[in-house]
């Protein structure tokens, strides 16, 4: 077969590994396939776009970020170490971006099963092997060639063609190894999501898998905001500690290859222990490279083409069934769901995402203490957030549409069970927030008491948000409901949850405009608040249907 | 008495009517088969009875509560396979019956003990703690059953129970199915293999385009169809106006598939 034919069949493959990518970053995709596949083919289609486009602005951000570090950077006095500095974190950061970007799109290759159809075809066993491996190239592509286009061009356009070969050779090394990276976690992810292991150990590590894969695709996407201040942080350090931290970092990848280009870039600038270092970890790093590189490629066509075990190897337990009340049974099921879904237990990461928005917002505001007008305006993004919070975990019931009909589960019990996780979760983010407003100075501690005195209309949100879908969507019942597919449910959401979220924060600002008594506005929003929570509890069920 | 009503039911998507003017009943004790080609309608008659769908006339009663009053009331009352396998996928068996058997409020000893009964029967022991993925169809397909038999319901909906299933589950399954009529209990199967329809149903209705073309015994529809001797599969094709199109059907595909 020419290469030509391969490449446009790994093409074909590459666009059904997106799909399945899809379906499993979006279970109720499952369930509303059959009801409108076009639609959600055209989601998949804008997806991946959208995907690409993402990718390609973060790395042009990284990109420019890292550049304007290395060149004029907030330290002039050490501009090696600033360059060292910039060459790294982009380095790195395009390690992250590659690695968490793709772990869903990685796990979907091994779970889909998308090399079956091509076995069955009259290829070679050399020629299937070849044929995965062209498919996970098809796959990378775009991001391979920002990263190793984007910052080597800058390089030579401003330190010379020699920074821009390290720059080149460094990017490359830096690709191997995170696709490396990312083929035996996704393996080992798979496997784990894949599994029912339940031993404790099992559920710990799994679950601190998933917290740490959806953190890390939020630092991947939020990550520019803070670089600055991470490069201002490193370069503070690393003069502050002296030659011996330089050497050490200057060991550690990626550091390594920015402090061989900056030693070529300055000379003898930087102290020779720390040049002999980096030079010598950088050829590590690049064997290193290779050797991943390799077994990458082995590693992909085993489990492409043999797939990966998850069958259990403890023995079998007795047959038996546990009991609880249906409102627990229903959340322990849900909790489950989103335990074994990248797309569905990034909804935990949520309160965390709201505390890295607010972080930034909250710094920007000039001296003088952050005072009641800048918590208000993060807990209304954080009530954004708990409109989408709730329709994240409206999807997990979607897939098991078959189990949902035939049970006798009231719609006010169904939306019970997703407000109370989404209530906990709301809770988690107006904590943080109260952690991340006391991380600066306030005008007052009571500042610090807004988003507890907030935490009931998490309940109103929820429950609002839920039953509007429920009567849009399914005319008062229980309905699959698709977040990436319907945009508009997404609009609904966020429309509703930043109304009922805003007025107790309203009622705050007045009676704080009319009286300048933080008290007095607390026990405002206390009371609407707390009168949201119950007229929720009170009108809701009486428009849902069973 | 009648456990299933199905009265002047008419239902509509749109321009399509899918359900129209249907009419049966299903008597305690029995099999009743509801036969149709694809898209006949079968499927949206046994979810306005599950209370999934709301008639747009006419009306249904299980064990006489209408199930759009009270859908909760049906279910708790009937065991209903689907068609379409959309389970949990992420759970293992003993999650998903574990859950069933909570938000049913089901005994845990007298369950346990059903549901161990079942697994044995089903040979399902080795994938009881399997994730449901990673089931085959067949697997997927048991899991449904037991699922659907936890809480002992007087009433079966079973939309093709038999598609996936082996051989000695499949005989199980039949067996199962006769156990449950003769202590009390009623079943509603919708399948399209007419062996198992004419071998097992002590009545069968026959949908086409959505509406109920033919109903009672086979020696009843070989009446209607004027099919003397008849297998089930004959009176099918002559009720649903389908003879002259498999005939043509079959012809093209000999030519095709003729080297």
């Amino acid at each position: 077969m020419k290469l030509y034919e391969r490449w446009r069949m790994a093409g074909v493959i590459a666009s059904e590994i997106r799909f399945q990518g899809y379906l499993e970053s979006n279970p109720s995709n499952l369930a509303r396939m059959k009801e409108d596949p076009g639609k959600i083919a055209r989601a998949v289609k804008s997806a991946s776009i959208i995907n690409t486009f993402l990718t390609a602005i973060i790395l042009i951000l990284i990109a420019i970020m890292s550049i304007a570090t290395s060149v004029v950077g907030g330290a002039p006095v050490y501009p090696e170490i600033q360059m060292a500095i910039g060459f790294s974190i982009y380095l790195l950061l395009s390690f992250v971006v590659l690695f968490f970007l793709n772990l869903p799109t990685t796990t979907a290759f091994f779970a889909s099963g998308v090399m079956k159809l091509p076995a069955t075809l009259p290829l070679s066993l050399n020629e299937l092997e070849n044929l995965a491996l062209l498919v996970f190239a098809r796959v990378f592509i775009a991001p391979i060639i920002i990263i190793m286009t984007i910052y080597p061009v800058a390089c030579y356009l401003i330190f010379g063609p020699i920074i821009a070969i390290i720059a080149l050779v460094a990017c490359a090394a830096t690709i191997s190894l995170s696709i490396g990276s990312l083929i035996r976690v996704a393996k080992w992810f798979h496997r784990k999501t894949h599994s029912a292991d339940e031993s404790k150990l099992s559920i710990i590590v799994r679950t601190a898998a998933m917290m740490g894969v959806a953190i890390g695709m939020i630092a991947g996407y939020s990550i520019v905001s803070f670089l600055p201040e991470l490069i201002q942080f490193i370069v503070q350090t690393s003069t502050a500690v002296g030659v011996g931290f330089l050497a050490a970092l200057a060991l550690v990848f990626p550091f390594s290859f920015g402090f061989l280009a900056s030693a070529i870039a300055y000379g003898l600038a930087l102290p020779p222990l720390t040049i002999l270092v980096s030079a010598v970890s950088s050829v590590l790093y690049l064997v290193l490279a290779v050797v991943s590189y390799r077994r990458s490629g082995c590693t992909l066509r085993s489990v492409a083409l043999e797939g990966i075990s998850t069958a259990r190897t403890r023995s079998i337990k007795e047959v038996n069934v546990h009991v609880m009340k249906p409102l627990p049974a229903m959340i322990r099921k849900d909790l489950k769901l989103a335990s074994r879904n990248i797309g569905s237990g990034i909804v935990f990461a949520f309160p965390v995402l709201i505390a890295v928005i607010a972080y930034p917002i909250i710094s920007m505001w000039p001296d003088g203490g952050i005072g009641s007008l800048i918590a208000l305006i993060v807990i209304e993004y954080g009530n954004l957030f708990a409109g989408m919070t709730i329709v994240m975990i409206m999807m997990f019931d979607a897939q098991g549409a078959s189990i949902h009909e035939s049970l006798p589960i009231s719609t006010k019990l169904t939306l019970t069970s997703k407000t109370v996780i989404a209530v906990a979760l709301y809770i988690c983010s107006m904590l943080l927030l109260t952690i991340t407003l006391g991380l600066h100075s306030v005008i007052t501690p009571l500042i610090l008491i807004i988003p507890l005195v907030q935490i009931p209309t998490g309940y109103a949100i929820a429950m609002s948000v839920g039953s509007a879908i429920y009567r849009v969507r399914g005319g008062g019942r229980v309905v699959a409901i698709n977040l990436a597919a319907d945009q508009a449910i997404g609009l609904l959401a966020g429309v509703i949850a930043a109304l009922i979220g805003i007025i107790p924060l309203v009622g705050y600002g007045l009676v704080m405009i009319e009286t300048g008594s933080h008290i007095l506005s607390l026990l405002m929003q206390l009371a609407l608040a707390t009168l949201e929570a119950m007229l929720a509890y009170r009108l809701v069920p009486m428009i849902l249907k069973d | 008495m009648a456990v299933v009503s199905v009265n002047r039911v008419v239902k509509s998507f749109g321009n399509l009517v899918a359900v129209n003017d249907v009419s049966f009943e299903i008597r305690e004790g029995e099999i009743y088969g509801l036969l149709g080609p694809n898209g006949a309608g079968k499927t949206t008659t046994i979810k306005v009875l599950m209370g999934l769908l709301d008639p747009d006339s006419g009306f249904a009663t299980v064990f006489d509560i209408d199930p759009q009053d009270d859908p909760i009331g049906v279910k708790n009352l009937v065991g209903y396979v689907p068609e379409e396998e959309q389970l949990y996928d992420s759970l293992t068996p003993r999650e998903l019956f574990n859950f069933i058997t909570s938000v049913r409020s089901l005994s845990r000893e007298k369950t346990s003990k059903r549901v161990r009964g079942m697994v044995k029967a089903f040979n399902f022991k080795d994938y009881y703690d399997s994730m449901i993925v990673t089931l085959s169809h067949g697997n997927k397909q048991k899991t449904m059953l037991i699922a659907a038999l936890l809480h002992a319901p007087r009433l079966l909906i079973l939309d093709e129970p038999f598609s996936g299933l082996d051989v000695r589950t499949s005989r199980i399954m039949k067996n199962i199915l006769r156990i449950h009529t003769d202590t009390g209990g009623t079943i509603l199967l919708s399948t399209h293999v007419m062996e198992v329809a004419q071998g097992l149903c002590d009545r069968v209705g026959i949908i086409a385009n959505g509406v109920l073309v033919g109903e009672g015994t086979l020696d009843e529809l070989r009446k209607q169809s004027q099919e003397e001797g008849a297998t089930l599969e004959e009176v099918f094709l002559a009720l649903t106006q389908q003879e002259d199109e498999v005939r043509e059907g079959v012809d093209i595909l000999r030519e095709a598939l003729t080297r």
